[in-house]
């Protein structure tokens, strides 16, 4: 009876239960609605940026830090992408916006390594800053996306892309010593120090790294949009982190941390938010519900992880 | 007599996760006694200590004070009871003035709704510090901004104040100059004469002996003997300590020193904050012990050679098949052939959540990975299998939580992950530190077998005297930052000097 | 002896320099904005904008000294601001109600905010930010029923606007200063805060609770938060709805003086360190407006900038991990 139940690791499940009793949730209260093949389709649509950019974060978040600049680089790394194509060519959108995320995400890691500035705070004001460059920028210029980069607005292609992106990076982070590296700063950033690693180093790629995907992200956001705008990406920092907490993707980093967590917590979150739009809530309603879930998701996961660990404990004491 | 005694303690068990700290403890306190609790690290002196002053609850037993059951549930509890300690679980805080640091708990008397008196409550710290003769410790300044030695006194004067009828000190001597040192051996003997009584807890075996009107020597959890000042015979007591029934093959048996001649690490003039020019040269094959007091900057050796500490000037060389290298960060020295070994295991060391396996495997990743960065999950498995088997790690499973093993076993992984590697040399800072005697044993062994068999070099740090002398080729003593001897295994090494040089 | 002495010296000579350099980047300023800096309508217009993030900084000294980050505040702020307005003006309660609605409200935020993050043992920055979520949704929801009830999203306050006007916001500043530095250097809760702050650990085990020391320093801090309130409406009119965690960016300039203060701890102490470093910020973006950068853009990149450096001036000596 005790054996069978020995592999069981409460972490791992989590994120299907609660997936699960979302989905089921939003299937109930909606009547079936959100299973409709254009629904799906909408969702997966609307998923992919949030993908993109969660996985970038899911470096600093398994450092048991958070990057939450996304929503700002995904604005202004779209708008130089579409600078890029306008005045230099349509290729030149994606190194633009790449350049531009990375650049921001080195920015980051290296005050928060360097200058043990805590991350959220670093990322928070970074949030601020790089929002005010762009609004500054789009004072004076309107930038309106040309048919070639609409055809970039494409569900294949956005899938086919993304894909790549999460099965590139998806390596990187499992398969790695720099993933490893990652997941085991989350763990005992000190003994990592002690291993002879450079944990600054690690951090900078770490953050640069999640700096680039939100700017990947960005070209979609901005190809969907039609064009540049100021409020582009506000608030997908918030509702990336949503998807991770609602996947008990732990909050201080570690082992727990894992891509396909995040893959489930983006669909979760997507179930919810279509739920919530199709049962006709305002904006404000939506928000607080989102607030109320978060909250309750963290302490979920906690709990869960918690007894999970008491239980290793006392089977190891029994053991000795 | 049964009046006299003023602390009883029956059957006190304590367990942290597996670990059993204090096995069935039995302890009798006499007033105007001074008690010395004596043992090797990791025997459960710190954990019976802090379990009478409330720091830690006992799983199981009782303790009765002037005969009444007393069960302090903080140290708070422990102080009303009349049970005050300076221990190292308890610091100051740097960020409140001294007088705050010397009432704090004990507020109360100087509080009016919630409105504390900062008038009465200096010159109430000012009346005590200069009752003990400390008066040129200030009041006003953030505790941050004193000495080290300063913060241990007013830690002192602070158990003091309460007037109790039990001081527990617990390696309060180490952190104290000479004059202070006499100024409280004058307190400690001033305080049982008025009939109270003195737990304390002293690295300095000459310094128990010489203090101590008894002493209880503890070894894995238990206290196996209590002896009075005139039975105290420090070779008996050394035995019991260390429980030599497995003596035979504790230490090295044999009596010369030995290294290959080839040099692996240079240390020229080295200087930080905490060391005034050490200069050493580490060979293969050779087991080079550093001793002396845990402040004479032991410690601050292994770390600064390891990339640490800031180095003011001097340097470190390696010498490998790859030609000399100086060190200048951390990873000169792992990307060299070289190792180092946190005294401080859990925090330091390993990942006490992560898995076994990850702990083995992540100083060895960089140097696994193949084309594209890519490191085998098979590999990585085996790596770890093939350590859990050469090391005897006992375990369920490799994939289980290193905090679900017990403290030798612990020390064990965080060894392995390193002596699976090619390496040169290894610097150990107190590698036995919180492990039973089976793995203290095997430990021991292990080293020989890589310096003499593997012919690699070692750099044992340790503030155990008998483990240094012991295993070491050779020893380098220090004292206050500087090397103030180096002895040969040639010589045979004998106690009285080593201390000499340390104190 | 000597070592008294040294130490005195020490902190004498550290406490001359930091006001010689305080003075002379206000002289700097002056010069940078050929003189228009000292005019007396820029003094005043300078200290006016220095009245709110002090008054947040000195809340936060009761929050986040005892290790607690709480993102909330802003959220908080302009759902208070909004409660006391509607007390004041619209059930035409006056100050009485401005007062009473401020305070009672942003003290309840705060200790909701904190309280989840305590009890569900959360880290209490995610605390905040979700409870940030919920606070704007909530005035949200406000604003649409005024809206729909009245036709404008938010009340303007016309009468009882004392607090925002030159004599009384200032008062206020500095009262709240004087609370501040008597409360963070002559009371139990005082010293428990920091103590807790220091190490927890250690402060817990000479006899400080700490959830309620905790919970009774977020009390003090959201009451100052609620007077912070209080004068941010009285100054600005209104205060309208922002979604999206929009509002956090309200406490920037608080969260940099707030983290400049805990750097002068050992120099000034930290309630000085607010009272100086709100005055300062306020000052350098005053200096910036002379200067011509708009605000909204370029100010705004600077506030960011400048919240980094504060941060990275807080750490320049600090050790340990930071994640």
């Amino acid at each position: 009876m005790k054996k069978s139940k020995k592999n069981i690791d409460i972490g791992a499940v989590m994120p299907l239960i609660i997936f699960f009793v979302i989905t089921l949730a939003a299937v109930i209260l909606t009547g079936g609605q959100v299973f409709a093949v254009n629904n799906i389709l909408n969702i997966i649509n609307q998923a992919v940026p949030y993908l993109l950019a969660g996985v970038g974060m899911i470096f600093a978040v398994a450092m048991g830090g958070t990057d939450i600049t996304c929503g700002s680089i995904i604005g202004l790394a779209g708008t130089a992408g579409a600078y890029a194509a306008l005045n230099i060519g349509f290729w030149a959108m994606f190194p633009a916006a790449i350049l531009v995320g990375a650049a921001v995400g080195l920015l980051n890691g290296i005050v928060i390594s360097k200058f043990k500035v805590p991350s959220f705070m670093c990322t928070l004001a970074m949030l601020l800053a790089i929002r005010a460059v762009l609004n500054w920028w789009l004072q004076s210029q309107v930038f309106i996306c040309n048919e070639q980069m609409l055809k970039l607005d494409n569900l294949g292609i956005k899938l086919l892309i993304a894909l790549v992106v999460l099965i590139i990076f998806g390596y990187i982070f499992r398969f790695t010593p720099f993933g490893e590296y990652t997941r085991a700063i989350g763990e005992n950033e000190l003994a990592m120090e002690f291993t002879g690693t450079s944990v600054s180093l690690v951090k900078i790629v770490a953050y640069t790294l999640s700096g680039l995907l939100a700017g990947i992200a960005g070209i979609f956001v901005v190809v969907r949009l039609g064009g540049a705008s100021n409020t582009m990406g506000a608030g997908v920092e918030m509702k990336v982190m949503l998807c991770m907490f609602l996947a008990s993707i732990p909050v201080q980093g570690g082992s727990g941390t894992r891509i396909y967590k995040l893959i489930i917590g983006v669909m979760t979150y997507f179930m919810l938010d279509n739920g919530l739009t199709l049962l006709g809530g305002t904006s404000n309603v939506n928000q607080l519900i989102r607030g109320v879930i978060l909250i309750l998701a963290l302490i979920i996961t906690r709990v869960a992880i918690e007894k999970n660990e008491m239980r290793n404990i006392k089977r190891a004491a029994a053991e000795n | 007599m049964a009046d006299k005694v003023i602390l009883q303690i029956d059957k006190l068990n304590k367990w942290y996760g597996v670990t059993h700290a204090n096995a069935d403890v039995d302890f009798q306190l006499k007033r105007g006694e001074i008690r010395g609790l004596i043992g090797e690290n990791g025997s459960g002196k710190s954990t019976l200590t802090s379990q009478i002053c409330g720091i830690q609850i006992p799983t199981s037993g009782r303790m009765f004070l002037n005969g009444k059951e007393y069960a302090p549930k903080s140290p708070i509890d422990a102080n009303n009871c009349k049970v005050a300690m300076v221990v190292q679980e308890l610091g100051v805080l740097g960020t409140l003035p001294v007088s705050v640091n010397m009432f704090m708990g004990h507020t109360k008397q100087f509080t009016k709704y919630g409105i504390l008196n900062v008038r009465t409550m200096e010159k109430a710290a000012s009346d005590i510090l200069e009752k003990y003769g400390f008066e040129n410790i200030p009041l006003k300044v953030l505790t941050q901004d004193l000495s080290i030695e300063q913060r241990k006194l007013v830690e002192l004067v602070k158990a003091l104040s309460i007037e109790p009828d039990i001081l527990v000190l617990d390696e309060i001597t180490q952190a104290l100059s000479h004059d202070n040192r006499q100024k409280l051996y004058k307190i400690m003997s001033d305080f049982v004469k008025n009939g109270h009584s003195i737990i304390m807890i002293s690295h300095d075996l000459e310094e128990t002996l010489e203090l101590c009107d008894s002493i209880t020597v503890l070894r894995d959890g238990s206290a196996v003997m209590t002896v009075e000042k005139k039975e105290f015979n420090l070779d008996e007591l050394k035995r019991v300590m260390i429980g030599r029934e497995v003596s035979a093959h504790y230490y090295r048996e044999d009596k010369k020193a030995s290294n290959s001649g080839e040099l692996v690490l240079s240390v020229k003039e080295l200087t930080t904050d905490k060391l005034q020019s050490i200069s050493f040269d580490l060979f293969r094959g050779e087991i080079l012990g550093v001793c002396g007091l845990s402040d004479g900057g032991i410690h601050d050796l292994g770390r600064a050679i390891y990339g640490k500490e800031h180095i003011r000037s001097g340097e470190i060389l390696i010498y490998s098949k790859d030609g000399v290298k100086a060190v200048k960060r951390t990873k000169d020295i792992t990307g060299n052939h070289g190792a180092y070994l946190s005294k401080d295991r859990d925090s330091e060391g390993l990942m006490l959540q992560a898995k076994i396996s990850t702990n083995i495997q992540i100083p060895s990743l960089s140097k696994m990975a193949s084309s594209c960065w890519f490191v085998s999950p098979r590999k990585l498995k085996k790596l770890a299998d093939d350590a859990k088997k050469r090391f005897e790690i006992k375990c369920v499973s490799v994939d289980a939580p290193v905090n679900s093993m017990s403290g030798g076993n612990k020390q064990k992984v965080n060894l392995s992950r390193w002596l699976i590697q090619d390496l040169d040399f290894i610097i150990l800072d107190c590698p036995t530190r919180g492990v039973d005697i089976g793995v203290k044993a095997y430990i021991y062994n292990l080293l020989e077998k890589e310096a003499k068999e593997r012919k690699r070099a070692i750099l044992l740090i340790s503030d155990e005297l008998p483990e240094v002398m012991g295993m070491s080729d050779r020893v380098l003593i220090m004292k206050d930052g500087k090397v103030s001897g180096m002895l040969s295994r040639d010589e045979g090494f004998a106690e009285e000097k080593i201390v000499e040089a340390m104190i | 002896m000597a070592e008294k002495s040294s130490i005195k010296n020490k902190r004498w000579f550290k406490m001359a320099v930091f006001y010689v350099c305080y003075a002379l980047l206000f002289v700097l300023a002056n010069v940078l904005t050929g003189n228009r800096f000292f005019s007396t309508t820029n003094i005043i217009s300078t200290v006016s904008h220095a009245v709110f993030p002090g008054l947040v900084g000195f809340g936060m000294v009761f929050i986040m000294t005892g290790g607690i980050v709480d993102l909330s505040i802003g959220a908080t702020v302009i759902l208070a601001g909004n409660v006391g307005a509607y007390l004041s003006a619209e059930l035409g309660l006056g100050y009485a109600g401005l007062i009473a609605g401020c305070l009672i409200c942003a003290a309840c935020c705060e200790l909701l905010t904190v309280t989840i993050g305590l009890k569900a043992r959360i880290p209490s920055w995610i605390a905040g930010l979700g409870m940030t979520l919920v606070y704007e949704a909530v005035m949200g929801m406000y604003s649409e029923w005024m809206s729909k009830t009245q036709g404008t999203a938010v009340l303007e306050m016309g009468a009882s606007r004392g607090f925002g006007r030159i004599p009384g916001m200032i008062i206020v500043w500095l009262a709240g200063f004087a609370v501040c530095y008597f409360l963070y250097n002559y009371t139990s809760i005082g010293m428990n805060i920091r103590a807790l702050g220091c190490n927890a650990g250690v402060a817990g085990a000479m006899g400080v609770k700490k959830d309620k020391s905790l919970l009774i320093g977020t009390l003090i801090g959201g009451l100052f938060i609620g007077v912070a309130a209080m004068c941010y409406i009285s100054f600005n009119g209104h205060l309208t709805a922002v979604t999206g965690m929009n509002s956090v960016s309200q406490i920037f300039k608080s969260l940099a003086v707030f983290l400049l203060a805990t750097s002068f701890e050992s120099i000034i102490g930290v309630p000085a360190g607010v009272l100086f470093g709100s005055l300062l910020i306020a000052g350098l973006f005053n200096c910036l407006t002379l200067l011509g950068v708009p605000s909204g853009t370029g100010q705004d990149i600077l506030l960011g900038v400048i919240v980094i450096l504060c941060g990275v001036i807080s750490k320049l000596n600090y050790k340990g991990v930071s994640k």
